[in-house]
């Protein structure tokens, strides 16, 4: 990783990510593309402002140059937790519009999810980001009752 | 072990499905949850954090166990597992802004602290419903993760026993 001195350091860059300002507003159109009830609105902002306010501690937390190894990885781990988490929304929805109970809740915080990872994204390298997709999915089929088929994926390195 | 798994794998996944439904419905999780932090005298607003993480994740819950109709399918044990994959990264980065907090200041963090404790909640909840070696495989797999073990997903698999991959 780049370590000139006038280049943001990965912790700056995650803490422009945690603006709550953009979340909110992603919350906001999220909520409005969905037609989202006051109170389920509410509960929707909230939990933007907190999932802002723990990738903030995170940042601050992992502050230091000699940090920066240990949060590229943590920031790996929090995008594929989000990554899950937008997995098990999809799957919710899926589910729900078979039985043609839609739940718009759940649509406007996959819609969130979406705006973070996309961030998150931004921080860390695409050949990592393919790796991991690659080895959780890979993963749960093997935890799963699915085959366990042929993995041929490259080390994970998480830093260069 | 894939013996252990498929003894009754239908008993245990309806089993884990009705006691998830009615955790949810009941507030047991909710209950659970503040009861490992009965003794801490919490300010308002880190309570309030915590019962919202409490009403956020018992919805998810919910949500899981009423969309997914079907528990003898492997779509809904998946769900299961990825679903303690995610609480269990959320546990671990919970845990190491509050160390390394600590670390720095000599304080706590309070927020981060029962954030963690919170969401080991929720994993312990969940993992009773999970083979202990699938528990064992995705622990290693996030621990590694954030540990910085270089290795290869497939040097792993091919340490698992045979007779527990089909």
């Amino acid at each position: 990783m780049d370590s000139s001195p006038h280049k943001e350091t990965l912790a700056t860059r995650l803490e422009l990510v945690s603006d709550s300002a953009k979340l909110i507003a992603s919350a906001e159109s999220a909520a409005a593309a969905v037609g989202l009830a006051a109170a389920d609105r509410q509960r929707l902002l909230d939990n933007a402002l907190e999932t802002s306010r723990a990738v903030r501690d995170l940042a601050n937390a992992l502050s230091e140059p000699d940090d920066e190894e240990e949060l590229y990885r943590v920031i790996a781990a929090l995008w594929l937790q989000l990554r899950f988490e937008w997995q098990r929304h999809n799957d919710v929805m899926n589910y729900a519009a078979v039985v043609n109970s839609p739940l718009p809740a759940v649509a406007a915080e996959g819609c969130i999810g979406s705006a973070l990872l996309e961030q998150l994204e931004s921080l860390l390298l695409p050949e990592h980001l393919a790796a991991m997709s690659g080895y959780a999915i890979d993963l749960l089929k093997v935890i799963g009752r699915g085959q366990c088929e042929s993995i041929d994926t490259p080390p994970l390195a998480l830093v260069s | 072990m894939r013996e252990h798994r498929h003894a009754a794998p239908g008993a245990r996944l309806m089993s884990a499905y009705t006691r998830l439904r009615a955790a949810a419905a009941s507030g047991q999780l909710r209950a659970d949850i503040l009861a490992t932090m009965d003794g801490l005298d919490l300010p308002e607003p880190v309570r309030a954090r915590i019962e919202a993480y409490c009403e956020r994740r018992t919805a998810g819950l919910m949500n899981l166990s009423e969309t997914i109709k079907s528990p003898d399918e492997d779509d809904f044990y998946r769900s299961l597992a990825a679903l303690w994959l995610e609480l269990r990264f959320e546990w671990q980065r919970h845990n190491l802004v509050s160390n390394y907090i600590a670390v720095r200041t000599g304080g706590c963090d309070l927020g981060s602290f029962v954030l963690a404790a919170a969401s080991s909640g929720v994993l312990r909840f969940i993992e009773e419903h999970l083979d202990p070696t699938d528990r064992e495989i995705m622990d290693e797999f996030a621990a590694e993760l954030i540990g910085g073990t270089h290795h290869t997903l497939r040097a792993r698999l091919d340490s698992v026993p045979n007779d527990h991959v089909e």
